[in-house]
């Protein structure tokens, strides 16, 4: 019985991870008032570059970061058009996803099904990983693991909350005229993050063919773009929540693998829509609860380009 | 002169008027735009644009099975694209239109087998059971905007998952075809169906036509859109017009919802006879594509859909030389981004700014 837990829980780590890092990007985006719908289409990218890399120099450090660059150049498109020429970010975003899904599928067509072989290393923490249970579920993982739970959440955390450059980022995402008023430069604190949150979402991509699902075939990122986007806004654009909503959602993930693997008596079909149900109570209750402090902590201007004509 | 050459002279300027005939071509630049970028991309990759582009054109237009083809794929475009642009008339997204869709197919599939009647009778009901079926899918996400302010596009979307998955469901579990007559698993044949006329194009298309035609009449000649228009733009307009903008919300998101379902009901009885997955073929995401590039034009509406009906079609094209069917996907993203950004590209002007300046300079000099 144990066995079983020990695997479920680490599959829910390992199946989080994809979610921790996609979510994180869009936490970037957001915190400083741009919606990006576009998640989808980059992990998409990000997952056949990384695939691609692979195989073509068997670096599996390189192919992270081969992803990692080309979220880089989308997210730079991407704010390009929703920052510098302020197009409606949802259309953006849509289209992004489409760009995202429609590219990796053409050229990740000749690899399709071919199984990656380059794998990380996987480097056990010494003394916490011999912690009984926990040391096998939590410190047993390969450093793109450790990087997406306790490195970047941390980092992004400190430099949101307690430092003056991450109060700057908060106020354009609150106030971008008032951020302005007070000498920040609106567009380049959003062009920066925003870029920066492609970047972390293509890695996402990246994450799930080298780790998680060694391999590439189409549809392999099966809307967990849009649950990384539910997950952020289950965790209020927190990154620290950020992480404990992309693990019960990797539970939701790890269940139905176990459900399939071990012929529960669920539909599968009914733990694959736990994700998506979960989101809708979340998005549905506390507003229903006229919880005002819980709405409050999304940032104000999501979604609002901004013109530095209209400032009242 | 040199003054001209000075980028601290020039400053952006928005224009608040901007004549449909400008945004037209701003349109078609894009597209145009789009087009160049996707053939320097089919470039690249070692084949060749323009023959691949006369191919795909030729396989379509040049065919009676290309035709016939094209006028399925437009039929449950031109029908979401209406049901996309009646909820942006009123600036709600409802990205919801692909799950509102399945729902009418499932509603249509569990009434059409297990009824019994004359062929017209039966497909009348179902017309009224597709439609009941999208808008009650559409329905908790209305409330949920009209009552709590609640974003209709992450609950539309997520509804989207859930409706694709319980097609799923439904296929392959309790509604599955045991005499193995699909291709793939399904349920058992629906055995009525809307007639076909033009090959295998059947008479959904006149549906399609017919609605487009309502939404045209209703926009343009009826005080109800002009309302939903007016609130959708400001919905503090409500009390004073008399007008309750929640219960608008709840009444256009149901009608936007229900269009869909008959979308999705025209499409299981006109074209795919049977629940199976994947069976709207992404047509509610063309189908807001097609409404955001028109703008909500009717006119408009029906030369996107023919447009990205095309485009589609190419894809089976794309699929002969070795390319993902997906890959059309690229063109139709690059579309709307570049149409996307024209629309506010064609805002702004450059203005000349450094005679201002001096003046201001010299005053502050007096």
């Amino acid at each position: 019985m144990t066995d079983i837990l020990i695997s479920i829980l680490t599959t829910t780590i390992i199946a989080g991870g994809v979610l921790v890092l996609a979510a994180l990007g869009e936490t970037l985006s957001e915190r400083v008032g741009v919606m990006n719908l576009g998640l989808e289409g980059l992990i998409s990218m990000g997952a056949v570059i990384a695939v691609l890399t692979s195989f073509a120099t068997d670096n599996v450090w390189l192919s992270f970061m081969a992803a990692g660059l080309v979220g880089l150049a989308l997210g730079i498109l991407f704010a390009f058009t929703t920052v510098v020429i302020r197009a409606n970010q949802i259309l953006c975003g849509l289209s992004l996803t489409f760009i995202g899904l429609g590219f990796s599928a053409s050229i990740g067509n000749s690899v399709a099904g071919r199984p990656v072989t380059a794998e990380f290393e996987l480097i056990p923490i010494p003394y916490l990983s011999e912690i009984p249970v926990l040391g096998s579920i939590l410190f047993s993982h390969s450093l793109p693991v450790y990087l997406a739970y306790f490195f970047l959440p941390l980092v992004i955390y400190f430099l949101f909350f307690h430092t003056r450059h991450g109060l700057n980022i908060r106020s354009v995402g609150e106030n971008p005229a008032s951020a302005e008023s007070a000498g920040v430069s609106v567009m380049t604190i959003r062009m920066i993050y925003v870029s920066l949150g492609g970047l972390l979402t293509a890695l996402a991509g990246a994450y799930l063919t080298l780790i998680f699902i060694p391999t590439w075939s189409e549809g392999i990122t099966g809307g967990r773009g849009w649950i990384a986007i539910a997950v952020v806004i289950f965790a209020r654009c927190n990154p620290v929540k950020v992480v404990f909503g992309s693990i019960l959602f990797g539970l939701v993930t790890a269940l139905g693998f176990a459900a399939q693997a071990m012929n529960w008596p669920i539909s599968p079909t009914f733990l694959s829509s736990l994700p998506y149900l979960l989101t809708l109570l979340v998005l549905l209750t506390p507003s229903f609860n006229a919880n005002e402090k819980f709405l409050k902590n999304m940032p104000a201007a999501i979604g609002r380009p901004y013109y530095r004509e209209e400032r009242n | 002169m040199l003054d001209k050459l000075n980028k601290d002279n020039w400053k952006v300027q928005t224009k608040l008027v901007v004549s449909k005939k400008t945004i037209f071509f701003a349109q078609l630049l894009a597209i145009l735009f789009a087009l160049f970028v996707s053939s320097i991309v089919i470039k690249l990759s070692g084949l060749n644009p323009l023959l691949l582009g006369a191919k795909a054109l030729n396989s379509t237009l040049g065919s009676f099975f290309g035709l016939e083809q094209l006028g399925i794929l437009l039929t449950p475009i031109l029908i979401t694209a209406v049901a996309a642009a009646t909820a942006f008339r009123m600036g709600l997204w409802n990205i919801g239109i692909e799950g509102q869709f399945y729902l009418g197919t499932i509603a249509v599939t569990l009434v059409g087998l297990n009824i019994e009647g004359p062929n017209f009778l039966i497909l009348i009901i179902l017309v009224i059971v597709g439609i009941i079926g999208g808008a009650l899918w559409a329905l908790l996400p209305a409330l949920a905007k009209a009552y709590a302010n609640i974003s209709e596009i992450i609950s539309t979307l997520m509804l989207n998952f859930i409706a694709i998955l319980l097609v799923n469901y439904l296929a392959i579990g309790p509604l599955r075809d045991k005499t193995g007559a699909g291709v793939m698993a399904s349920s058992a044949r629906i055995s009525y169906s809307l007639p076909e006329w033009f090959g295998a194009l059947h008479i959904g298309f006149f549906f399609a036509l017919i609605i487009l035609g309502i939404y045209a009449i209703v926009s343009f000649y009826t005080q109800f859109s002009y309302e939903t228009e007016m609130i959708g733009a400001n919905s503090k307009v409500g009390p004073y017009i008399g007008v309750s903008a929640s219960k608008r919300i709840i009444l256009i998101m149901l009608i936007s919802g229900g269009i869909a379902g008959l979308a999705g009901m025209v499409e299981i009885t006109g074209n795919i006879h049977r629940l199976q997955d994947g069976i709207s073929n992404q047509f509610g995401i063309f189908g807001i594509i097609v409404a955001v590039l028109s703008r909500g034009s009717p006119l408009g509406i029906l030369i996107g859909s023919v447009f990205i009906a095309l485009v589609l079609n190419s894809g089976i094209v794309l699929q002969s030389v070795g390319l993902s069917v997906n890959s059309v996907l690229f063109l139709t993203g690059l579309i709307l981004l570049a149409v996307t950004c024209s629309e506010v590209l064609v805002r702004y002007k450059l203005v000349y700014v450094s005679q201002n300046i001096n003046l201001i300079k010299e005053k502050n000099n007096d």
